[in-house]
């Protein structure tokens, strides 16, 4: 037999071109990446952004918006877009970092419990059962209250809260994709059981897991939010939760400064948002690729 | 003058399937006899049909040799290797060279690697061909032997992007590559298009010609496995019940229920005679354990007071034709 | 014994009469023409077998027939039941003609059956929704259909997955007997049954036909189970009908070259000859195309079959060819 023709490209093409499809097919998601980008690229870029530096008394307390301060100031005269835009960063550093530890976590234990089965199973799904059988909130007001409040702790405790949810869904698909024909397939050519993981159960449960994962990030800022609300964060890093705490704690409700409260609940709730819809989004992406014909 | 033995020996092999007892109260072990007491011999170079209904252990059985599944009783070789002593490590090298081809077109390919990388995992799972362009040049081959395009657009089509026939044919191709001594088919055609079903069927003729792989072919239709088989082994509830050549089995057949297949087989004409031997009722039934005797007395026509009690071992009545019935060398009408 | 098309006398008008039925999918973006002019009839008592390929429209056929197409709709054409047009009347109108005089049992129709019911009360249930009786008699109803198809009546208490996948096949076709119908059309009801259930089916179908009088109208891909449980058979390509006659007379002398590749793509136990298998794939339904469907893959196409569609003729008494290659009988 002859050689290869010149150069044969085996690179599929079309996986951007699938993704821009749907961003043209739901307006949705596309506004989910538009917001997520922009909170992104302001956090990153904080410094050049955020019109005062932080922690800087630039201005009256309590004072309402005005073009010196868009926002208005807090109750020590700080500037509170600075603030928004400084306290993004921790938010969504802490979403991120927690929702990667969670999806990694859930994946191998998923991964490994489905795949196995048996006594490896049983232990895991067992541990798995006891956490999800507590209650979430108690759980980490317990936990934190042990670890002592702050970022790091607020991030360990969301993420051990978080995995075992995701551990029986990775579970539950492996279950099933084990049994398919083209697993048996693999191993009837001699593939071990690690490459049958890696490379034909990941790629079958990866779009569940990427949607989860961004699905995880959204319940990460949403928890981190409240567990700093009500007072388990860290007051030198604020985040958006923290700036919440602030508020009540210093009285803004009493004063009705509208400003220092709904800006960081605005944020939140936007940036979940945008997190659903391009979790919706991914759903479907990979929904379609499998379900043609 | 030694010569070499055959390529694969089942050796009296049994698979029971446990069934969850129901409850508290029965705590009795019921299994399924899914494969009860097989042996068989193939000679490198055959092509044996295994025929049977469903419910019969002919998946099994096929699932046996690949060991996909472990048997509860008895010993396979292959090659006079005993591969159910063999823990995963030891099978491996082993693997290339037996192969399977399936008989979902649909499931049995992962819908997210394209036509190139199914063909290619073989060669990556035991590291071979990795000079330069080896691999693509192997991939090539393979699909020209069954037919299909080995264009750069083809390559990088995905499962979705294939008819049934050409996902049946990629499913050929990879069972191919590894350069394989024996093929397990498990019922290849049967989820196929009518007329697809020929192409396939042909591929599977023209390559056991070009390449001399040994085959085992597994089916449902008895029509396919005359086209294709030197020998035809066929299976009821677990056991063989008549083997022989392909032309002695299909033309006279000695066991009932071997005849009774025969008979229930349309012809693509209208035929008159066609099904007067076949009764209303009765099928395959859901045995736990099978009954008493021989296990086709409750459907045999011909059913005598000792094949309810006394179950017939296979017995060579011919060349090569061995028979599982009491009355079988007594028989012997031609069709 | 052969049966011919209309030896069952009185009968002036056929049962059925479909005339040029067009049924579409309309997607966004392109348009496929599933059943595009089939035209055909059947008589009391009789039974048609339509065999063709995946994607021949056959299923869609029987679709229309029942007014249960989903995602497409019938475009135009009639359909005549008895003397009643079925696409003209309205939604609740036909729901007295569907199951009462035209039943359907539905592909894979073994695996149709709702697993947490017994399947006597599933075929009470289609009773009762059709007739009003008691329950205690439409139970009776039910046990003796299922006596009809070969199921031990003591078996109506039993689950469908106590069943086997034949015998669940002859529940619905028990389900289907349930109100008398004048036709029953079965979708691939043998099809992914053992040779020897599916012997048993196609006999009980046989039976049917010919001890109550009912008409059926049998789908499949396989031929060879058509030719043994049909009085005529219907080819059908592209969405189009290429051959039709009686059975005897397809199978003995088929003339189309469709019908003929076909033929030769069974494996004859009688013949140890290698089946020959056809070139090709069938056409996508939602190009149009001017000419005869067949004609890319015909072996004997000429310049005509490629740009002109051809016209169903009569080759000889009761069989119809849409081929341009044949000539029509005097």
């Amino acid at each position: 037999m002859q050689a290869a023709t010149t150069t044969i490209n085996l690179r599929r093409r079309g996986r951007v071109a699938a993704w821009w499809r749907v961003m043209r097919q739901r307006p949705s998601a596309f506004f989910g990446v538009v917001v997520i980008a922009v909170f992104v690229i302001t956090a990153v870029f904080a410094p050049w952004v955020a019109p005062y530096p932080p922690n800087d008394r630039s201005g009256t307390p309590f004072e309402s918006p005005s073009r010196a301060h868009l926002l208005g100031t807090n109750d020590i005269g700080e500037d509170v877009l600075s603030d928004l835009i400084y306290a993004s960063r921790v938010s969504i550093l802490v979403g991120v970092v927690a929702a990667a530890f969670i999806t990694i976590a859930g994946l191998l234990i998923g991964i490994l419990a489905g795949y196995f089965r048996g006594a490896l199973d049983e232990v895991l799904m067992r541990v798995t059962d006891v956490i999800i059988a507590l209650p979430r909130l108690p759980l980490m007001l317990v936990m934190a209250a042990y670890l002592g409040a702050g970022t790091g702790t607020i991030i360990f405790v969301i993420a051990v809260v978080g995995w075992p949810s995701l551990a029986r869904q990775v579970r539950s698909q492996v279950l099933s994709v084990r049994e398919s024909t083209f697993v048996e397939a693999a191993r009837a050519t001699g593939a071990g059981s690690g490459r049958i993981m890696v490379r034909s159960i990941l790629p079958a449960i990866a779009g569940i897991v990427i949607a989860n994962g961004v699905m995880e990030i959204m319940f990460a800022i949403l928890t981190e939010a409240g567990l700093s609300f009500l007072g388990l964060g860290d007051p030198t890093h604020q985040s958006w939760g923290v700036m919440l705490y602030f508020a009540q704690a210093q009285g803004a409700f009493l004063r009705g400064a509208w400003w220092w409260i709904f800006p960081p609940g605005v944020c939140i709730a936007l940036f979940c948002l945008a997190c659903n819809f391009i979790g919706t989004s991914i759903n479907d992406l990979f929904g379609l690729r499998l379900g043609r014909r | 003058m030694n010569e070499p033995g055959p390529i694969l020996r089942v050796d009296d092999v049994y698979k029971w399937f446990p069934i969850k007892s129901q409850g508290f109260r029965n705590r009795e072990a019921h299994f399924v006899h899914s494969v009860d007491g097989v042996s068989l011999e193939i000679q490198l170079g055959e092509t044996i049909g295994i025929v049977g209904e469903s419910g019969s252990g002919k998946t099994t059985l096929a699932r046996l040799i690949m060991r996909l599944e472990d048997p509860t009783k008895g010993k396979i070789f292959f090659n006079d290797t005993d591969i159910t002593k063999l823990n995963g490590r030891q099978m491996k090298p082993l693997r290339r060279k037996m192969q399977m081809i399936f008989q979902d077109p649909y499931g049995a390919l992962d819908p997210r690697k394209t036509v190139y990388a199914l063909l290619t995992e073989p060669l990556q799972v035991h590291k071979l061909l990795t000079e330069r362009g080896a691999r693509l040049q192997r991939v090539q081959e393979c699909l020209a032997l069954v037919e299909l395009p080995a264009t750069e657009a083809f390559l990088n089509r995905v499962p979705d992007e294939l008819s049934g026939g050409e996902r049946q044919r990629v499913g050929i191709a990879r069972a191919l590559v590894l350069d394989p001594e024996l093929v397990v088919a498990d019922e290849p055609v049967s989820m196929l298009d009518a007329s697809v079903k020929a192409g396939v069927a042909d591929l599977l003729v023209s390559l056991k010609e070009r390449i001399g792989l040994t085959y085992v072919f597994i089916t449902h239709e008895l029509a396919l496995a005359y086209q294709l088989c030197d020998r035809i082994a066929v299976m009821y509830l677990g056991r063989i019940v008549e083997i022989g050549s392909a032309e002695v089995v299909v033309r006279s057949p000695l066991h009932e229920y071997s005849r009774l297949l025969m008979d229930a087989i349309p012809p693509p004409h209208p035929d008159p005679e066609w099904g007067t031997s076949i009764p209303e009722r009765g099928e395959l039934p859901f045995f736990l354990e099978p009954p008493a005797g021989c296990r086709f007395h409750p459907r045999c026509p011909a059913a005598q007071a000792i094949c309810e009690t006394d179950d017939p071992s296979l017995v060579e009545v011919g060349d090569g034709h061995f028979v599982a019935c009491h009355f079988g060398s007594t028989k012997g009408t031609q069709r | 014994m052969t049966c011919s098309g209309s030896d069952s006398g009185g009968a002036d008008m056929p049962l059925l009469v479909v005339d040029t039925l067009r049924a579409y999918y309309r997607t966004s973006g392109a348009t496929v023409r599933a059943v595009d002019g089939v035209t055909f009839s059947v008589e009391a008592g009789q039974s048609l077998g339509v065999a063709g390929e995946s994607g021949c429209g056959k299923s869609t056929l029987a679709l229309s027939l029942m007014r249960l197409l989903k995602g497409g709709e019938v475009v135009a054409g009639s359909i005549n039941l008895d003397g009643l047009s079925l696409l003209e009347m309205s939604a609740k109108d036909f729901n007295r003609v569907r199951w009462e005089k035209l039943a359907f049992v539905p592909q894979a129709a073994m695996d149709g059956l709702d697993p947490v019911y017994s399947i006597g009360d599933q075929i009470v249930e289609a009773i009762l929704a059709h007739r009003k009786m008691s329950k205690a008699d439409a139970w009776k109803r039910a046990e003796t259909l299922l006596q009809q198809v070969d199921i031990n009546p003591a078996r109506a208490r039993d689950y469908p997955h106590q069943l086997s996948g034949g015998m669940r096949q002859r529940a619905m076709i028990a389900m289907a007997l349930a109100l008398d119908p004048q036709m029953i059309i079965a979708d691939e009801p043998t099809t992914a049954l053992d040779v020897i259930t599916q012997a048993q089916v196609l006999k009980l179908l046989r039976r049917i036909q010919r001890e109550l009088g009912i008409a059926i109208i049998f789908i499949s891909h396989d031929l060879s189970t058509l030719a043994q449980a049909c009085d005529r058979v219907m080819i059908m390509y592209a969405g189009k009908v290429v051959e039709m006659a009686d059975a005897a007379a397809l199978f003995a002398e088929p003339v189309h070259p469709y019908t003929r590749a076909l033929l030769l793509s069974f494996p004859d136990i009688d013949r140890k000859m290698p089946t020959r298998a056809l070139r090709g794939a069938p056409p996508d339904l939602s190009q149009a195309f001017a000419g005869c469907r067949f004609s890319p893959r015909c072996p004997e196409a000429t310049e005509q079959c490629l740009q002109e569609e051809p016209q169903m003729m009569t080759v000889s008494p009761g069989h119809e060819v849409s081929c341009h290659l044949q000539r029509q009988a005097p």
